[in-house]
């Protein structure tokens, strides 16, 4: 069949157009593969509007204004991603809260994460954990101080992981494959469980069933796949070295708890530091590396500094009602 | 340029068909399909960028749409030429618009900034960092975190919406 020339007074539907309108963006990608161009040219051959169609997508996207620059501009781009906030009325409401907690502690509510809040579907605030399960039939489980939203409406299902730590358990489907997105890169499974912590400007992934592929935006060509017992990491320079992951103690946050077995106290304080409001600091170099053995509710971080008090050999003492320092 | 043009021989026995099929469905004749097919690859002999490709094939079947485009284009001017009812009579109906009946003019470009304004937030974000700022579907995804196809669908709204608005203002795309 030959796309012949459609009367005069013929006006392209708008479900033409609205399928212009997408092939134009589709080929606008620089990724768009043979595949893709052999199914356009399919869609303009079967139906003689269709050309039609692709032509005013053309002309209306060319009548916008001037083509972008080489450029970006990324304070405009940020601006422009911050403003795609899906509670805009939530947002109004509570304007006058958040104006007076940045007063307060400006820096530690952004450090904090308070700009994701207004992007995120499900929150665990500090020294909360909260369970979440999706309209797929996954569970997600959220430690302290954790933000994240939730898209399943498209070819893939997605949860983007602004900050803290979560554990995925995913329902299988190989029509649609899932992807956590943390600042650092992507995860990618089709039905497992697995744990996925945002440290910093790292993301650490361990995998305790399944399969699950990481790319790094650093390095995106790259991806790596682990098995069960793994641990990978994404970061700003790309994927970091496979480690074993021990889930027991890794994923002991799901029972409310803590283990450390000869961990350094540097690295124990770094912990009980997620779970409450207040900072511990240590003093001295000494004290940060001596080794600490123990299981910890992390519902009571004062009951660990006690405990630690107790048996490592540092003493406290409260600066303010926030700040206890250890030496 | 030996090396490219063996490469290109290659790639032209092998993809030779598979253009063919598709170009041929578009543009009717046989005989005018193999032509561009030829013109397509005279068109790569001569240039630098096949060889910069990274995905030969895709880059192949990219220069194939834009020639079936551009033919068609073609033929559609000239049928607009001889159809000379068509240039005085058919105004927004007509689907065969001159190039210089092209949007044009303060107005037509307000009247968008306006509609773009009205969307909703995502919406309005999501196609204004891919037409002013010209990022793919894919940052878009990312930095929004949208699936790709839901990019797509917000993209195809802003554009549609566009659409009928200068449609209801009396102008023509």
């Amino acid at each position: 069949m030959t796309a012949q020339r459609p009367k005069p007074g013929v006006i392209p539907r708008d479900a033409a157009f609205d399928a212009a309108s997408r092939w134009h963006a589709r080929l606008r990608e620089p990724d768009a593969d043979a595949q893709t161009h052999e199914a356009f040219q399919d869609w303009l051959a079967s139906d003689p509007a269709h050309f039609d169609a692709y032509e005013q997508a053309v002309r209306l996207w060319a009548a916008m204004g001037p083509a972008p620059g080489d450029r970006r501009d990324e304070a405009a781009i940020e601006a422009l991603v911050e403003s795609a906030a899906p509670r805009r009325r939530l947002v109004r409401g509570i304007v006058a809260g958040v104006l007076l907690c940045l007063s307060l502690a400006g820096a530690e509510w952004v450090r904090r994460g308070g700009l994701d809040d207004l992007r995120a579907d499900h929150i665990a605030s500090i020294g909360e954990r909260q369970a979440v399960e999706l309209a797929d039939g996954s569970m997600v489980e959220l430690n302290t101080d954790t933000a994240i939203a939730v898209d399943l409406d498209g070819r893939e299902r997605s949860v983007r992981l602004f900050r803290g730590e979560a554990f995925f358990q995913i329902a299988h489907d190989p029509q649609r494959p899932f992807v956590v997105r943390t600042g650092d890169g992507d995860v990618r499974v089709t039905g497992t469980r697995f744990n996925v912590r945002v440290r910093g400007d790292v993301t650490e992934v361990g995998l305790v069933q399944g399969s699950v592929s990481l790319t790094a935006f650093a390095h995106s060509d790259v991806s790596l796949r682990l098995t069960p017992g793994e641990e990978g990491a994404m970061t700003p320079d790309g994927l970091g070295p496979v480690r074993p992951f021990e889930a027991d103690i890794a994923t002991a946050w799901r029972g409310g708890k803590m283990v450390f077995f000869r961990a350094p106290l540097g690295k124990v304080i770094e912990e009980l530091n997620r779970y409450q409001r207040g900072r511990i600091m240590i003093l001295s170099a000494r004290a940060r590396a001596l080794p600490v053995t123990g299981v910890f509710d992390t519902r009571d971080p004062a009951a660990a500094i006690d405990m630690i008090e107790a048996t490592v050999g540092v003493s406290s003492f409260r600066l303010t009602n926030a700040l206890i320092v250890l030496r | 340029m030996l090396a490219l043009a063996s490469d290109l021989g290659h790639l032209f026995r092998t993809e030779h068909e598979r253009l063919m099929r598709g170009i041929r469905r578009l543009v009717g004749s046989p005989t005018t399909a193999e032509d561009l097919v030829q013109d397509l690859f005279v068109g790569l002999l001569r240039g630098n960028a096949f060889a910069d490709a990274e995905n030969k094939q895709a880059y192949l079947a990219r220069c194939a749409t834009n020639m079936a485009l551009d033919h068609l284009r073609r033929e559609r001017m000239r049928e607009r030429y001889i159809c000379g009812r068509c240039i005085s009579e058919c105004e927004v109906a007509c689907p065969v618009p001159l190039q210089d009946e092209v949007l044009q003019g303060v107005q037509e470009l307000a009247l968008l900034r306006r509609t773009i304004d009205e969307l909703p937030p995502k919406c309005r974000a999501v196609f204004r960092l891919s037409r002013e700022h010209g990022l793919t579907m894919k940052e878009i995804a990312a930095r929004l975190g949208l699936s790709e196809k839901t990019v797509e669908k917000h993209i195809a709204r802003a554009m549609v919406q566009c659409r009928e608005v200068l449609r209801a203002a009396g102008r023509a795309i």
